[in-house]
């Protein structure tokens, strides 16, 4: 199918073109992409070091989400992060930093799960869980596996091993 | 900074309970020993500003305190800096050891089947089969009480049992006499009333 093979490597440049977008630590400059997604569903596909962000529609809150590997199934994901750094910014608020081994990000349901070594961190505490859901729509969350939140003095901090993604 | 706590302040209750019964002078504000702690459990679930619930296996740890139940929920401040209120049930437990103000340290064990605060009210309260037991670490001085309820002012650091219409039992054993003190068992007073949420 000619339309398909275009569809294809239309993909594949586009993939080129954002890959070096995607490297290095200048991520403070990088375009959204999920501003300019490929334009049809494909297979899985993959990406070496980005991000990808989530905004709500009537500027209440924005999702970021970093990682060193990014797969998604398909143009709208759900996507896979290995490892994942995120971060929940509600209007006037705090941000909201999370960092886990692994993520999946449903920008149709945003929806974020983090699992395996999860931390989250929001001002004065910090939680660290196996598994956390995040409901991005209402800033909502829930923990499970064994669950630690740590509170007081001492500023949250990132965990000490696990993502490299570049942080704020 | 502020970090001011009032979760534990039910774990300071137990401690001002003691105080209330003669241990340990006056005793500081519950919440201000606490500045660092965590808080453990099989799930946690909430909003990011709160309120937040957690569920199965839950231990409050403070300093040398430690609160297990089986239900907790906080509800943080707007600025997140404390607590505005609290609830938590199903078999609470506080152990620990206490510095009182006196410098006096304590052994202290607590159960109670529900607990309570509310900082607008400066309020903890504990009910339900409330059990205290604190033990003087220098002199092996143990005193008890049981009651229905305890309610403990953050404020003024009063407390107040409450045990229906039967009287609230409170005993005070000496190490070296091996034996309950004379007259230490018995009546305290049966306070009624409805204790402030």
């Amino acid at each position: 199918m000619i339309h398909s093979a275009t569809v294809k490597w239309g993909l594949l440049i586009l993939l080129v073109s954002l890959a070096p977008l995607g490297c290095g630590g200048k991520t403070k400059t990088r375009p959204p992409e999920d501003e300019k997604p490929p334009t049809s569903a494909v297979g899985e596909m993959q990406m070496g070091g980005s991000v990808i962000r989530v905004a709500d529609p009537e500027g209440r809150w924005r999702f970021e989400a970093r990682s060193e590997q990014i797969e998604a199934e398909g143009v709208d994901g759900p996507y896979r992060l290995h490892p994942a750094e995120c971060r929940y910014e509600e209007k006037g608020r705090p941000p909201v930093l999370m960092w886990a081994e692994s993520a999946r990000l449903d920008k149709g349901s945003k929806r974020v799960l983090l699992t395996g070594k999860v931390r989250v961190s929001y001002e004065l505490w910090s939680l660290d869980a196996e598994r956390v859901e995040y409901d991005l729509k209402q800033g909502k969350v829930v923990a499970s596996g064994q669950t630690k939140l740590t509170y007081g003095e001492g500023e949250s901090e990132r965990p000490s091993s696990g993502s490299k993604g570049q942080g704020q | 900074m502020r970090r001011m706590l009032a979760l534990l302040a039910l774990v300071g209750m137990a401690s001002g309970a003691l105080t209330g019964l003669g241990l340990a002078g006056q005793a500081p504000p519950a919440s201000a020993t606490f500045q660092r702690g965590t808080i453990e459990a099989k799930s946690w679930a909430g909003p990011i500003q709160g309120p937040w619930e957690w569920s199965k296996e839950v231990k409050v740890t403070s300093s040398d305190l430690t609160m297990t139940c089986d239900w907790l929920k906080v509800w943080p401040t707007k600025d997140g800096r404390d607590w505005e209120k609290m609830e938590a049930t199903g078999k609470i437990s506080i152990s620990g050891r206490y510095v009182a103000a006196d410098k006096a340290e304590w052994r202290v064990d607590g159960r109670a089947e529900a607990a309570s605060y509310d900082a607008k009210t400066g309020q903890g309260v504990l009910k339900g089969s409330v059990d205290f037991k604190a033990t003087n670490l220098a002199t092996g001085a143990t005193i008890s009480a049981v009651a229905d309820k305890l309610i403990y002012d953050v404020k003024t650091r009063q407390f107040r049992f409450e045990r229906g219409e039967r009287p609230v039992r409170v005993e005070w054993e000496q190490p070296t006499e091996k034996a309950t003190s004379p007259g230490a068992t018995g009546q305290a007073e049966a306070a009624k009333g409805e204790a402030a949420k």
